[in-house]
């Protein structure tokens, strides 16, 4: 029989499955979203060689100056280019986006999981969600700096509890419907254990749904970063973050309104290019 | 091209009711949906449209009431009463539903809107084509509710749909078909969902209603038992074509065309009541453990928030014995699924005990479960669901083997080659996803799946219903030849019993989770001792037109 052809045939059949599953990104919308997010991951990645100056370096002369050939974006309020200090600031978010996110994505995926594998597990989690999800993420990020003081770690626990509930939440749904699918039970009745239902089956199938989260996730926790930063309640000066340039920018609106513009467009990049992402994937998981 | 049917003498005069002439329906897509269909139905008459799934035959129904999908090119002529539809604006198309065309849909659980009652919904149906009063709409609804004979109309017309059975859904949905008088019914698979005696009752009333208001019907079916009791012309799709069309008797007695006797050659059929039954000789019996042993069974759905809990089966007793092929049949609602799950153990039995190859399934430990496990297998019924999508045919074949962690890497290949070969299927589909196979392959894999480890018990939810009956043909004889060859005992649940009967040698009739006869296939369906039996084996469908059935009956 021709199993030399077949297992020829296998690999290539994978790699069109996989190229349709994320053939949304290479085109249209999600395109674009891509190459906004990538732009400012690039940027922030080469901050330290793209940077003319040090992000907390203080220039004699130039106070909130405007754009100009030395200084891109302009100057802020104690003479820091503020160019430099935006690349720099582009890093916080990355360890947000890129850390944070998935970390509290993949604890909330193992709680949603498991937790209906045991009934009483399974009432105590969701009431456990319950709480955090009551709390608006703000409140939730006061709290969280009052017992922990202002600072990066701050931030990531803040976004890995917000994100948290959600996921939990979204996987034990998935996790529910697919655990009852008719090839789930097929294979639990000819012997199949359940850590090989969750490995083989139950995980795949359920973590698809999740990449449009994921996207989500990711443009609000640059959104909480800002809005912690902003407050007062993030990064502690003199370290850059966006948010934290937003508020020195609003601070010195009337003086140097170009200030909060480099800082701005940032953020809407992250944000609309992560949404943008989130729809492709899922219009092309509708089709 | 004129196609000889039944000529009434009011349809010589006046233009026919619905008249399709050359109908073409593109999609972006390799081929047509539909390449050239010629239909007629004149007043009174019932015109069945038959086919299998992809013949077009939905398709040339939406055509005709303006309800095509986005994408989709319509030419050709449309006309009702001289009238032509396509091309119609929106407005025109508006006014002609209802009063000029009206669709029966095929499920009657999402039919009809959830949270209105029946009465506010027949009431929007009369007052779309004009202002009716309100006391008058609701006097409307009620005649409406007692045409399509609906007990005490006067207080169901205040119910909710879910206050109503599956049966008195469909009679709603009828009631809101005809509530403008419409001239011509479009009926698509109106009694699929339902169980057997409730569709004979639908058909009975929808030949009445045809009398009654002298609409013509078109009924879109594939069950050839339907066409046969019910029609008076028959159109016959494949592809998108009309391959075959005559009046009903000449249809069934002598049909032409090949895929028509295909068609008809491939419905499963009980025996008729003049045919000695044919006594297949009994396994032996108590030679050693049965495969499956159901002792005095209860199955309950625990209670839930505001919902007492629920006795699914009660007091089962019946067994498999080994190489034994047992049909398990009931309408919806009978138990027979929940049955099949307490026999594999995905529910556990509230009393009695279930015994798979001798072990008590309550008391085994989760490693001996596994372990009796081994020797057992579902095929399940939904196609579309039977295989993971992500696993290749090869891998959900060898996972049997995977998880058993029997042989190696070579050797599982070369079994899923065996077992490939076992249910006809081409070596090449190896490598494909479910997405890439059609329904019935889907299922021979699931049965390859469920052979891998050469089980003694198969357990067979609906395997084949979701199936065209041409394919469903084929994958009922590849699972009587395999269990002959390979001799596993079987659990077959179906609610068809013409399918049942095909493939068991034994058969327990459930109702309302209690058994009420059981016995060997040919002895139940052929001299049915229970009266509920009796019923159900009348009220199947025959492939035979409904005077020729009346008069062998009555003989």
């Amino acid at each position: 029989m021709s199993t030399a052809a077949v297992t020829e045939v296998a690999p290539a059949e994978g790699v069109r499955a996989r190229r349709l599953r994320w053939g949304a990104l290479a085109h249209g919308q999600g395109l674009v979203g891509v190459v906004m997010v990538a732009l400012v991951v690039v940027a922030g990645l080469l901050a330290p060689v793209l940077a003319p100056y040090d992000p907390t370096q203080q220039i004699p002369g130039a106070n909130l100056a405007p754009p100009s050939a030395a200084h891109w974006l302009g100057t802020d309020e104690v003479n820091r280019d503020i160019l430099s200090r935006v690349l720099h600031g582009i890093r916080i978010d990355l360890v947000v986006v890129f850390l944070a996110v998935p970390v509290g994505a993949a604890l909330g995926v193992a709680l949603g999981l498991l937790s209906p594998l045991h009934a009483w597990a399974d009432v105590a989690t969701q009431r456990l969600l319950d709480v955090l999800l009551a709390f608006p993420v703000l409140i939730l990020a006061i709290t969280a700096t009052a017992a922990m003081g202002p600072g990066l770690r701050t931030i990531a626990v803040v976004i890995v509890l917000a994100e948290l509930p959600i996921f939990g939440r979204l996987a034990r749904t998935s996790v529910l419907k697919v655990r009852a699918l008719p090839y789930v039970e097929s294979a639990r009745v000819m012997g199949a254990g359940e850590t090989w239902l969750l490995r083989k089956h139950v995980l795949p199938n359920s973590l698809e749904p999740l990449t449009v989260q994921l996207a989500v996730s990711m443009s609000v926790a640059v959104f909480i970063e800002g809005a912690m930063s902003f407050l007062g309640l993030g990064v502690r000066p003199p370290d850059p973050s966006l948010g934290s340039l937003i508020k020195d920018g609003i601070r010195n609106v009337w003086e140097a309104p170009f200030f909060v513009v480099g800082p701005l467009v940032v953020v809407s990049m992250l944000v609309l290019g992560f949404l943008l992402v989130a729809q492709a994937i899922s219009a092309q998981r509708r089709r | 091209m004129t196609v000889p049917h039944l000529h009434r003498a009011d349809q010589t005069a006046a233009p026919p009711l619905l008249r399709v002439r050359d109908l073409r329906i593109d999609f972006a897509h390799p081929r047509p949906a539909v390449e050239g269909i010629d239909v007629t139905v004149g007043r009174g008459e019932i015109v069945a449209l038959v086919g299998e799934s992809g013949s077009g035959k939905s398709m040339t129904a939406r055509a005709v009431i303006g309800l095509l999908p986005r994408g989709a090119v319509a030419t050709g002529s449309i006309e009702l009463e001289g009238r032509e539809v396509l091309g119609a604006s929106e407005e025109d198309l508006r006014r002609l539903r209802g009063a000029g065309v009206a669709m029966v849909f095929q499920e009657p659980q999402t039919a009809p809107n959830p949270v209105r009652t029946v009465g506010w919904q027949l009431r929007e149906a009369l007052r779309a084509h004009g202002a009716v009063s309100r006391a008058e709409a609701r006097e409307r609804a009620v005649a409406l509710l007692r045409q399509v004979e609906i007990p005490d109309p006067e207080t169901r017309v205040d119910h909710y749909p879910h206050q109503l059975s599956g049966g008195q859904k469909q009679r709603v949905v009828l009631a809101l078909a005809l509530a403008n008088e419409p001239s011509l019914l479009l009926a698509d698979e109106p009694t699929t969902a339902l169980d057997v005696t409730v569709q004979a009752e639908i058909l009975a009333l929808l030949g009445r209603l045809r009398d009654e208001t002298g609409a013509g019907v078109l009924l879109i079916t594939h069950n050839m038992g339907v066409v046969a009791r019910l029609a008076q012309r028959v159109v016959v799709l494949r592809e998108g074509r009309v391959v075959e069309e005559a009046p009903v008797r000449r249809l069934f007695a002598e049909p032409e065309h090949p895929y028509t006797r295909q068609l008809l050659g491939a419905v499963p059929r009980l025996p008729s009541g003049s045919e000695p039954p044919t006594l297949a000789p009994p396994p032996e019996a108590g030679a050693s453990a049965a495969a499956l042993r159901l002792d005095d069974v209860r199955v309950v759905y625990p209670a839930r928030r505001g919902q007492a809990a629920f006795t699914a089966v009660d007091g089962v007793t019946f067994e498999v014995r080994r190489g034994e092929v047992v049909g398990l049949v009931g309408e919806s609602g009978s138990g027979k699924t929940t049955l099949g799950r307490a026999a594999a153990g995905l529910l556990p039995a509230a009393a009695g005990t279930v015994h798979v190859g001798g072990a008590d399934l309550a008391t085994l430990s989760a490693r001996a479960l596994r372990g009796v496990r081994r020797g057992l297998a579902l095929v399940p019924q939904d196609p579309a669901a039977s295989l993971d999508p992500r696993f290749t045919v090869a891998r959900s074949i060898a996972e049997p083997l995977d998880v058993h962690r029997v042989g190696d890497a070579a050797s599982r290949a070369a079994r899923v080659s065996e077992l490939l070969d076992a249910v006809r299927l081409d070596p090449g589909l190896a490598q494909r996803r479910p997405h890439q196979l059609s329904g019935g392959q889907r299922q021979r894999v699931a049965l390859a799946r469920g052979l891998a480890l050469d089980p003694t018990l198969l357990i067979a939810d609906e395997p084949t219903s979701a199936l065209d009956v041409s394919i469903q043909a084929e994958v009922l004889e590849l699972f009587t030849r395999l269990q002959r060859e390979l001799g596993f005992a079987c659990l077959f649940v179906s609610h068809d019993l013409a399918v049942v009967h095909q493939v068991s040698d034994r058969v327990v009739v459930l109702r309302e989770g209690l058994v009420v006869e059981q016995g060997p296939a040919e002895r139940v369906f052929g001299a049915p001792e229970h009266d509920y039996t009796r019923r159900l084996v009348a009220a199947v469908p025959e492939p035979v037109p409904a005077e020729e059935a009346q008069a062998r009956r009555v003989s």
